[in-house]
């Protein structure tokens, strides 16, 4: 099951590691990780049939996290990866934006662990 | 130059002539041939010190031998006067006190024996004693009855004399120069009565010194040039010394610097006069800088401050350091000036002289005017205004013209008196002199006419002096008001830019909480599996657990600093600005507030999208700056670049990609930070006008329009740096801040 995660920030890497290191260890769960949209479209280009969920942040400098968003929706549907997106901004705005260009949910920093697990949980993955 | 005033009355004291000369030696002959104790030898004794100055010692030796002889002998009128003379021997010494003792025992005798003229001069002495040594108020009451007593002798010379000495108190201790006046007129008329030179050129010298001290320099003049004259036939080097420098300084300061040079150096020509030239070698070094003659300025100046030094001139020193100044003025080279100016008027300060305070806070506000240091130079400004209104003497003018008049007056009455009295030709003078009774009366209705116009326009000067000095009062004000509302405009500008920050600030910090809160937790699941593997006797998975606790542990501490730093940051962008410099690393400023106008922006729009690009050279120089300035001047810069790449976005379509980038960079002795955008560009017919204050092109209420003339003002005049501007409009806008290493 593998989950690619964009984030400009270079800790999210060994955080996300840290925090599902058993569902690793049982194999549960492969992370990838890209530190741009414009790494995360790349990545995607090759190997977007392994990829089942994409977490990505939306502030990032130069592509955004929206950006990065649209441009999924709209070259890959066939399956269609699920995409939650992670900010600092928790207002109202921002979730709309995301949900309306088909993000898949919505998540605030500081991240919540336990409840993206639950999420992940009853999305079946 | 004030103190010059008192050297002339202590001058006049010894005034050889050849018949004097004679007179010494027949006197030292007399105390060598003839040394029987008697009243001979007590008279000479007493005449030799009037006669010339004598060491300390031998005045004391002979003064007390008349003392003692002049005891013995009964002789009260020798002893009176031997008195005196040890009383100025122990004044001499510095026994102030048992001098003073002396002087009251010859007053004494002298009443006893009802002589006036050895009464005068104890008081005389006593009041001279009194000034010197500081308590000049008190020494009034003494001067007047010297000449009280005086006018007893019917000595016109003495009455004279005594009547000088209450002038000079009058005009330099008490500043009263009516009395003055009134005072040196009587011994004018008793001296010219007499024709004695002496107290002619004293007189007049005098009157001279009291135009000088009301502001009537052409009066001045032709006293001091009467004094002059008459002390030609006396021949007395040193009061001709010191009249040609009164002249040159009269000169000096009307304008006439040609005459005034000629003067100083008449007086500096002949033999050297018992004292210190300094004076009027200062006085030509200040002619020489007003004259642009720098070389014979300084060699002066040099000369004269040196001799000062030596002296403990102080006086002389505030005086020689404002013509310094304002040479260095001259020159452009206010450091030097301010250097001197400011030693001026410390020392100014100490001695309470309100002239050299008022020359020399002028040189240091125009030196601070160079510098471009505003505040200083308005502190100095008021100073110097205030130093110069308390020397204006329009009312001192006024009550002297009322004097010169009341004087004439005077005259034609002691004329139409001596025509009273001479009874032969009285029938004859009758008619004469009620033509001449018309006359005074016709010229003393002219004279009254006159004297009201002036002081009608005396009143109107008054009343325009009122008016300039309630202008200048209203312009102080102004000026006041207006840097109080730039100091406020500032801070407004600076909450204004506070506000953009903020929401960066929130994205910012949100992020290192982030990792904070969850590897704690992470940390805390670890602990909990190592226990369990401790427990099992797994040594070596708890080792490895451990080592990533560490990890954890070290990443939550780097987060921890990363958000203090942006709190700090900006706390220290709200605060006014502390003016201190510090060693700062220009990259990670420059990063830390790109993030933040990037951010900042990104809250309000979150369409909006830049690309960043940083070069940042690395191993630049640490460089000495106001790092909450320099912050504020690139937040500014940010913004506008930020601004100006959306504004163009919305209208350039999907093809545009913003690009905003920073770069560092090391050239020769400046650090440059340039910030370049792809945005609108600046149209060339405002490209001159951004740096003005209030100008912007935002809509209203957007901007202050005082980013960029505050960010000017800290890069160039905070840091000395530059601040330059490129741009072409529609392709991008470059800003560049240098600022020395």
């Amino acid at each position: 099951m593998k989950i690619l995660v964009v984030d400009d920030e270079a800790d999210v890497q060994p955080l996300f590691l840290q925090r599902f290191r058993k569902e690793i260890k049982n194999h549960e769960f492969d992370f990838d990780f890209a530190m741009s949209g414009e790494e995360a479209l790349k990545y995607l280009h090759d190997k977007h049939s392994e990829v089942v969920l994409i977490l990505s942040d939306i502030n990032m400098p130069g592509m955004s996290g929206l950006e990065l968003l649209s441009r999924i929706r709209h070259d890959y549907d066939t399956p269609p990866p699920m995409v939650m997106m992670i900010t600092a901004y928790g207002d109202e705005e921002n979730h709309q934006q995301a949900m309306e260009r088909g993000a898949n949910d919505f998540l605030t920093k500081p991240l919540d662990f336990n409840l993206l697990k639950e999420k992940l949980k009853t999305y079946h993955i | 130059m004030k103190k010059a005033i008192i050297l002339t009355l202590s001058v006049a004291l010894f005034i050889t002539s050849y018949g004097q000369e004679l007179r010494i030696k027949k006197v030292q002959q007399d105390l060598k041939e003839h040394t029987t104790a008697d009243t001979l030898r007590v008279n000479r004794l007493n005449e030799l010190p009037n006669l010339i100055t004598l060491p300390v010692g031998k005045l004391d030796t002979m003064a007390n031998e008349a003392l003692s002889i002049s005891q013995k002998l009964n002789y009260p009128e020798g002893e009176v006067e031997a008195l005196l003379h040890v009383a100025s021997a122990t004044y001499q010494k510095n026994n102030i006190q048992q001098a003073r003792a002396l002087m009251q025992q010859a007053v004494t005798l002298a009443e006893k024996i009802k002589d006036k003229t050895y009464l005068s001069d104890a008081y005389a002495a006593i009041a001279f004693q009194g000034r010197i040594t500081g308590v000049g108020k008190g020494s009034l009451a003494y001067d007047l009855k010297a000449e009280a007593a005086a006018q007893t002798t019917q000595n016109k010379k003495l009455i004279a004399k005594r009547q000088i000495a209450i002038s000079g108190v009058y005009a330099n201790s008490l500043g009263d120069f009516t009395k003055a006046m009134d005072w040196a007129l009587k011994a004018e008329k008793n001296s010219e009565e007499i024709n004695d030179l002496e107290t002619l050129a004293q007189a007049w010298s005098t009157i001279a010194t009291i135009y000088t001290g009301i502001g009537d320099r052409a009066n001045a003049i032709l006293y001091y040039k009467k004094a002059l004259t008459a002390n030609q036939k006396l021949g007395n080097r040193n009061l001709e010394f010191n009249l040609l420098n009164r002249i040159g300084e009269m000169y000096r300061l009307t304008g006439n610097y040609t005459e005034a040079l000629k003067a100083y150096h008449e007086g500096l020509a002949g033999p050297q006069p018992a004292y210190n030239t300094e004076l009027t070698e200062s006085n030509m070094a200040d002619v020489y800088v007003r004259l642009g003659n720098f070389p014979m300025a300084f060699k002066y100046a040099f000369k004269s401050l040196k001799s000062a030094q030596q002296i403990n001139d102080t006086e002389g020193e505030e005086w020689i350091d404002g013509i310094l100044a304002r040479a260095y003025l001259k020159l452009n080279k206010p450091d030097s000036a301010l250097y001197y100016a400011r030693n001026g008027y410390e020392k100014a300060n100490q001695t309470g002289t309100i002239e050299f305070k008022r020359d020399n806070s002028e040189a240091l506000a125009n030196a601070y005017v160079m510098k471009k240091d505003f505040a200083n130079a308005y502190k100095y400004h008021l100073l110097f205004i205030g130093h110069r209104d308390s020397m204006s003497s329009a009312e001192v003018t006024n009550q002297t013209s009322l004097l010169q008049y009341n004087y004439s007056l005077a005259r034609k009455q002691a004329q139409i008196t001596a025509l009273n009295q001479d009874k032969q030709a009285q029938r004859y003078f009758i008619t004469g002199s009620l033509i001449v009774l018309g006359l005074i009366a016709i010229t003393v209705v002219v004279l009254l006419r006159n004297n009201r116009q002036k002081q009608k326009a005396n009143n109107l000067l008054s009343k325009q002096k009122q008016i300039i000095e309630e202008e200048r009062d209203k312009t102080n004000k102004a000026l006041g008001d207006l840097q109080l509302t730039q100091r406020q405009l500032i801070q407004s500008e600076k909450m204004a830019s506070l506000g953009e920050l903020t929401a960066g600030v929130a994205h910012e910090i949100q992020n290192p909480l982030n990792f904070i809160n969850n590897f704690s937790e992470v940390n805390m699941e670890l602990i909990d599996e190592m226990e369990d593997d401790l427990k099992k006797g797994d040594t070596e998975e708890s080792i490895a657990l451990a080592a990533d606790i560490k990890q954890n542990l070290e990443k939550i501490l780097h987060h921890g600093k990363r958000a203090d730093g942006i709190v700090k940051g900006m706390l220290q962008h709200s605060r006014a600005s502390s003016d201190v410099k510090e060693l700062t690393d220009i990259n990670k400023l420059a990063d830390e507030y790109l993030r933040l106008a990037y951010h900042g922006l990104r809250a309000k729009d979150k369409s909006f999208n830049a690309d960043l690009v940083t070069h940042f050279v690395k191993g630049l120089p640490m460089v000495d700056m106001v790092p909450q300035d320099i912050g504020r001047v690139l937040l500014n810069l940010f913004n506008n670049a930020f601004y100006a790449v959306q504004k163009k976005q919305k209208t350039a379509g999907e093809d545009f990609k913003p690009i905003v980038e920073l770069i560092t960079a090391q050239n020769g002795k400046y650090l440059e930070i340039i910030v370049r955008d792809n945005g609108l560009g600046i149209p060339e017919d405002i490209r001159d006008k951004i740096l003005q204050p209030f100008f912007t092109t935002k809509p209203t209420g957007e901007g202050t329009g005082l980013g960029l003339s505050l960010s000017y003002d800290i890069v160039v005049k905070g840091h000395n740096g530059k601040m330059d501007v490129k741009s072409e409009e529609s392709e991008f806008t470059e800003f560049k801040i240098s600022i020395p290493v």
